[in-house]
């Protein structure tokens, strides 16, 4: 009987162990391109856990843009990383799918060349970003496929995808732009004629109105706001830019800051909070959304 | 004797155009070859100083040691890093690299180029040992600065049970996406 027992027992630990490392099994990605998809599947949320993914020596570089158009590549650690993913998902729901992958690997090694579409969805006021990117990952097995390099790079307006990374099959369902500079579809949401019509639903730049947005009280508040957040709408001094909408009602919003780090964000919707209630700008006796456009030094 | 200003001339020629003189790294290939001349350099001065000069500041390398499908070293971190982590083989042996083969994908600032090598260690002490093997290299870049940098580079050995040509080809996957 005891001995019966003790197989029992032996039996049991043994059943509870192949179902434990089963479950493990089933949670580590089986081939590089599942941990592909899992990798942008999480960062795409709040929760995201670096060390899931990335090996702790990776980094993640993303090509930036100064304003006189010269290249500067920002590196991050996989836990800077995971903070920009952080702040970008406190502000956006954030969902992002590869849309072509060109893989290549052999044993251990394993790389991608991807275009990722991304989708950006303000959570206060609903407008929605819609971004296309070029990626180039190398992934190594080590407990299960985690990345050992990511390399981004945004798309330019100037150079379209290839029809390879960017078929017609698969994207002509996918919209791109609003308020995104690398839109393809015009952003209807901007005019750009200086006859345009007064339409409410219109964000219109400083230069289509009767009378631009004024910030209220002494100039000396607004220099003062700007030089607190390091912030200038002086385009010479090579900052990086992002727009803020004055509402019709004078109410400030963030609105665009694809050219921003996380960090940055931050400091730019903290920036934007600080502000108090604008005149808006007129057009056609009517107060109508108006665009800023501001730089971060 | 009438050569001489000749030779003269186009010796100034290569060095103002940059492709006899200091390397401009201004195209991915240009790169890549520095990169295998970098790693033969039997001192680690040399190799330091060629090597950091290709990376960026945060550039790292990865390297796996792949024993069989199942088993292998994977290793990496930062440049200064491999350079002290393998200094003591370099000082065993000597190195040469042979270029098989090479794709480069880029697009505007980025550029992944992957290499086929045939790799040859000598060791120093016996002249008539030697190692030789098939490696896949694959590199990321980036453009700044007016010229290309490293952001990683990271290789594994052929073993037996797989033939490296399969590194070089291309799979191409169409992902199902929804707006």
């Amino acid at each position: 009987m005891i001995a019966i027992r003790k197989h029992s027992i032996l039996y049991s630990i043994t059943a509870a162990l192949l179902c434990f490392a089963t479950s493990l099994l089933a949670q580590l990605p089986s081939t590089s391109v599942d941990a592909l998809d899992a990798f942008y599947h999480a960062s795409s949320r709040a929760d995201f856990n670096p060390n899931d993914h990335l090996l702790p020596t990776a980094r993640c570089q993303v090509v930036t843009y100064a304003e006189d158009g010269s290249t500067k590549a920002i590196s991050f650690t996989p836990q800077a990383y995971a903070v920009q993913i952080d702040t970008l998902t406190k502000l956006f729901e954030v969902d992002q799918q590869p849309v072509v992958i060109l893989s290549r690997y052999y044993g251990h090694l394993a790389t991608a060349y991807l275009s990722l579409y991304t989708r950006l969805i303000d959570r206060q006021n609903g407008d929605t970003l819609r971004l296309r990117s070029m990626q180039s990952v190398q992934l190594i097995q080590q407990n299960g496929w985690k990345i050992a390099s990511l390399v981004i790079q945004n798309e330019v307006e100037a150079y379209p995808f290839s029809e390879e990374l960017w078929p017609r099959e698969l994207s002509e369902d996918l919209k791109l732009g609003i308020g995104s500079i690398s839109q393809v579809e015009p952003d209807t949401t901007t005019s750009t004629s200086p006859e345009a019509d007064y339409d409410p639903n219109k964000v219109y730049n400083v230069d289509q109105l009767q009378v631009a947005p004024e910030y209220p009280g002494d100039p000396a508040l607004f220099t003062s706001l700007l030089s607190s957040f390091a912030a200038t709408m002086d385009s010479s001094l090579e900052g990086s830019p992002f727009t803020v909408v004055i509402e019709e009602d004078g109410f400030a919003r963030l609105g665009y800051v694809g050219d921003l780090s996380g960090a940055e964000i931050e400091r730019a919707q903290s920036f934007v909070k600080s502000m108090l209630i604008w005149y808006p700008g007129v057009l056609d006796d009517a107060s109508v959304k108006t665009k800023l456009i501001f730089y971060l030094l | 004797m009438k050569l001489r200003p000749f030779i003269a001339l186009l010796l100034f020629a290569l060095l103002a155009s940059g492709s006899f003189g200091q390397s401009r790294f201004d195209n991915p290939s240009e790169v890549i070859t520095s990169f295998y001349r970098a790693m033969e350099q039997e001192a680690l001065e040399t190799r330091s100083a060629e090597l950091k000069a290709l990376f960026l500041e945060e550039g790292t390398i990865h390297s796996i040691v792949q024993k069989s499908s199942l088993t292998s070293s994977p290793k990496g971190g930062s440049v200064t890093d491999f350079l002290q982590g393998s200094s003591g083989f370099y000082l065993a042996n000597t190195m040469s690299y042979d270029e098989i083969e090479r794709s480069i994908d880029y697009y505007v600032d980025i550029a992944t180029v992957h290499s086929l090598v045939f790799q040859t260690i000598v060791e120093r002490n016996n002249a008539n040992i030697a190692y030789e093997q098939m490696l896949w290299f694959s590199f990321t870049m980036v453009f700044e600065k007016d010229r290309w940098f490293l952001t990683n580079v990271s290789w594994v050995n052929a073993f037996e049970d797989e033939d490296i040509d399969d590194a070089m080809r291309l799979d191409t996957l169409w992902h199902p996406t929804k707006n």
